[in-house]
């Protein structure tokens, strides 16, 4: 905090807030933010990458040791999953950006209806 | 909230009840009504879709025993000089000294006849009660409860001299009476361990390759080509997740034959 935003006690009155009630709620028909997608174009969001899953019985997954290998559901030439908080939102192949993962885009969902 | 039982009164329950007032209503009629043929005694479950009682400002007497159970009436304001017009026709005085209401010789046959009913009722399922002191009278209503659905409670018409005596069995009552009818507890097969019963179920072993932030602006401008840098490098291991939720489990990427596969690493190594 800036030092010259503090006041040292005594020296200034400070009053409490108090609320006023606001009346019933007036909403009109035009809605207030629209889809202005501006609005929320730096908002982040967390694209997670899913590279394959096995469906196996709980039994079977306890008995897994370490070092064990578990084929997956996919192709190795098969694009990997793109998703946005759990939902699937595109598809893309698996590939090396310098030392990282990265992922080329094949398919993304349409931009309408969202 | 709330927590009860839901007991649904069957056929057979409904026409033990039945049959064992038949019996109380019978034998308390022939000592206190007697010359008086008793007439019908019908039973329903006392859930208010199917009795016709009318709650609405009836006067309620309710007998409770410490042993377990209510056995509540209406008590209207013509059943004192009723009950007496039929056990002693003109012989009892019907209005008090004043000339209005019952006399109090009326109400205190029509209380020593309420309480023999009540006593007749809590024996038949069972109790060991001798008098109606040993019942605790309150002029009060039933309990709410008993008139919803699944309470147990059952409703009877004792019927004499063509009009009924309206009454009402609480679950607990219900349940002494038709005792009987409860099939004997067979030996059941033990339940298995819960964690047994979860080994046949089925859930999914992911591998997730990392994951980005990126704005919602970017997001709308991604085409098919584009390349996104994912957190995760090439050497370290991949994040393994079941259902969805992470494991804290790692491991490495490879492939079985055509199959894209992991290989789970040591707890040391996630």
């Amino acid at each position: 905090m800036d030092k010259k935003s503090v006041i040292p006690a005594g020296r200034t009155i400070a009053k409490s807030i108090e609320l006023v009630e606001l009346p019933a709620d007036t909403s009109a028909n035009k809605p207030a933010f629209g889809t202005q997608l501006e609005l929320i174009q730096n908002v982040k969001v967390s694209l997670s990458a899913l590279i394959g899953r096995c469906e196996m019985t709980v039994a079977e997954l306890f008995a897994l040791k370490e070092g064990a290998v578990v084929p997956l559901d996919r192709d190795t030439r098969e694009p990997v999953d793109i998703y946005l908080d759990e939902r699937l939102v595109g598809r893309a192949e698996l590939v090396v950006v310098g030392d990282n993962f990265g992922l080329r885009i094949v398919e993304l969902g349409s931009q309408s209806g969202e | 909230m709330e927590v009860r039982s839901y007991k649904l009164i069957c056929g057979s329950e409904l026409a033990l009840i039945s049959e064992r007032l038949r019996e109380v209503w019978s034998g308390w009629c022939g000592h206190w009504l007697p010359g008086v043929n008793p007439e019908s005694v019908m039973c329903v479950p006392a859930d208010a879709g199917s009795n016709t009682v009318d709650r609405g400002w009836q006067p309620w007497r309710r007998f409770s025993s410490a042993q377990g159970g209510t056995f509540s009436m209406v008590v209207d304001d013509v059943l004192p000089t009723r009950l007496a017009a039929l056990a002693f026709g003109s012989c009892v005085p019907q209005a008090g000294p004043s000339g209005t209401g019952p006399s109090r010789l009326v109400a205190d046959l029509m209380n020593a006849m309420l309480g023999d009913l009540a006593v007749r009722v809590f024996q038949a399922a069972g109790q060991s009660i001798a008098s109606a002191e040993q019942l605790v009278q309150e002029e009060s209503e039933p309990e709410l409860q008993a008139w919803r659905r699944g309470s147990g409670a059952a409703c009877v018409a004792l019927t004499v001299a063509g009009k009924p005596l309206q009454a009402l069995l609480d679950g607990s009552l219900v349940r002494a009476i038709t005792r009987e009818l409860r099939p004997p507890i067979r030996s059941q097969e033990a339940p298995i361990p819960r964690r047994a019963c979860l080994g046949a179920q089925r859930v999914r072993l992911e591998l997730w390759a990392g994951e980005t932030q990126i704005e919602l602006g970017v997001l709308q401008t991604l085409v098919p080509g584009d390349v996104i840098l994912l957190d995760v490098r090439i050497s370290e291991p991949l994040r393994v997740a079941i259902d969805g939720k992470p494991t804290g489990r790692y491991a490495c990427l490879g492939r079985r034959g055509e199959r894209r596969a992991l290989q789970l690493l040591p707890a040391n190594r996630s």
